[in-house]
């Protein structure tokens, strides 16, 4: 459990969002962008980057027996197509991602002379978003890995992200082998090796 | 991005509203202290919009709203109700004062402080009704909030646009039933496979499949003669087997036949108008939707769900 400073409200009533980020690469293995979105309502603004809004969950994180989270489920809301679209066009998969959880104090407005103690946003009558730099917050990282695995249907872009530790111990690359290249894959390696000896 | 308020805020008679304020949870801790956290900023609203007493061209103003806008994001301003007047003729309300009004609404405070682009809904149902009693409309649509609002930064995201357009058949079997077999009441729907997504209870994205169809229920109390010709088309045309054209119920003009005999009903004019022949949409009805029962005064009462059939 993180500890939560004084940053934030001391009444027990917090407000929470989270910000993801996704690097995506193109096919050739160049850098192309960072995806970053957030499950709040508005547009946040952290660090000069715009994180856009968008309808995402994530699983409760679970940590196996050697104490650390090993993987995470998490679902974005594709019903533009904009995500699937992306998905195809570069490789996302073995890429950073990143999700931080934001505990912070809202900023206040006042609506028709009534003060409300948790508002909206900034930039209101332009371009609704909430600012984070300016107002008091707790930051931290929930999870950083790498995206492992993505399915995707109309409705939503569900993805695996995996610890980088879990690199440490694959036996396999994460690419998978159609039968047909595994047959040759076993043929390469008899071809050295030959009932546990070296092939001479 | 369309605005609505005009036409679906004119000759409304009551509200019905579900507000969830600033979305969030609550952690309880083994003190039983709870900590509460609030996940998003902006308060969601469901709106039932209830009307009656519409004439034609009052449902057909909002029919066109709903149809033309069916699957995209509109601005409603809840703020513009104080120019509205009696939304009936005097002689169906008891009091000339029987609407709603308010100076200034504060069902929706979005556009008090984030302008009208802010004030942004999206349709999730659509339920009239017309009976033979007064000819008159009655009905109710369902809004929701939405996030999805209409600044450059949030519409640069995405497209939203939704239009309905009628599957068109020339088949006047259905008709020549119906010219003596009228239905008094006829319920006016649609259905709908447009996707949404959301960011707690508010609309984000919504795309148009293009798939909204019109949905009728039609009530008949008919004669022996008459349900049984009715009878016979629905065994011939029911399931899978036959497409036929459906009129547009509840259209200003139409069929001016009796649905049956002077000396049982009160006045000749006691059925729900059709459009005839012309408007005809292609339709079926929906499985196993017939139902009927047989009456002590040998009338038969019988009703049936169709459905519009897209070519």
């Amino acid at each position: 459990m993180k500890t939560i400073t004084n940053n934030s409200r001391s009444d027990r009533q917090l407000a929470i969002l989270h910000l993801f980020e996704f690097d995506m690469y193109n096919l050739d293995g160049t850098f192309k962008e960072t995806l970053r979105f957030t499950d709040h309502d508005i547009f946040v603004d952290y660090n000069s980057n715009d994180y856009t809004p968008l309808a995402i969950t994530f699983d409760r994180l679970s940590e196996d027996f050697t104490m650390s989270a090993d993987s995470i489920g998490i679902t974005i809301d594709n019903v533009n197509s904009a995500l699937s679209n992306e998905a195809l066009a570069s490789e996302w998969r073995n890429n950073r991602a990143l999700i931080e959880r934001v505990i912070y104090t809202p900023a206040s407005d006042t609506i028709a002379d009534d003060t409300y103690p948790y508002g909206y946003g900034d930039n209101l009558n332009t371009y609704p978003k909430l600012t984070l730099d300016s107002i008091t917050k707790d930051v931290y990282t929930m999870f950083g890995g790498i995206i492992d695995t993505f399915s995707a249907s109309e409705q939503a872009l569900n993805a695996t992200i995996t610890t980088q530790f879990s690199n440490w111990s694959k036996a396999y690359p994460s690419r998978t082998y159609n039968q047909n290249e595994f047959t040759s894959i076993v043929d390469a390696i008899n071809d050295v090796i030959y009932w546990g000896r070296q092939n001479t | 991005m369309n605005n609505l308020t005009t036409s679906l805020l004119v000759k409304n008679h009551h509200y019905q509203v579900e507000e969830w304020s600033k979305q969030g949870n609550a952690i309880p801790f083994d003190s039983g202290a709870e900590q509460r956290i609030v996940t998003s900023s902006i308060p969601s609203i469901e709106l039932t919009i209830s009307y009656r007493g519409l004439n034609f061209g009052d449902y057909e103003a909002i029919r066109h709203s709903y149809e033309n806008n069916n699957s995209n994001t509109f601005i409603l301003d809840l703020d513009d109700e104080a120019t509205l007047i009696q939304y009936v003729d005097s002689d169906y309300v008891e009091n000339l004062n029987d609407y709603v009004f308010s100076d200034q609404s504060r069902i929706d405070m979005r556009p008090e402080i984030m302008t009208l682009n802010s004030a942004v809904w999206a349709f999730k149902d659509f339920q009239f009704k017309i009976d033979a009693n007064s000819n008159l409309y009655s009905g109710k649509i369902t809004l929701v909030t939405s996030v999805f609002f209409n600044f450059t930064e949030y519409q640069n995201l995405f497209t939203q646009s939704s239009s309905y357009t009628r599957s068109v058949s020339t088949d006047n079997s259905f008709v020549t039933v119906l010219d003596n077999s009228q239905p008094y009441a006829a319920d006016l729907k649609y259905m709908n496979n447009a996707i949404f997504s959301n960011i707690g209870k508010s609309a984000r994205h919504i795309r148009n499949k293009g798939g909204l169809k019109r949905a009728w229920t039609l009530h008949w109390l008919l004669q022996e003669t008459n349900f049984l010709s009715l009878l016979l088309f629905y065994r011939k045309n029911a399931g899978i087997m036959g497409e036929f054209g459906m009129p547009d119920y509840g259209t200003g003009s139409g069929i001016l036949l009796p649905y049956m005999d002077s000396d049982y009903v009160e006045t000749q004019a006691d059925y729900v108008l059709g459009s005839g022949s012309e408007y005809l949409s292609n339709a079926r009805f929906t499985q196993d939707s017939f139902q009927y029962q047989k009456r002590v005064d040998g009338l038969y009462q019988c009703r049936a769900d169709i459905l519009e059939v897209k070519l």
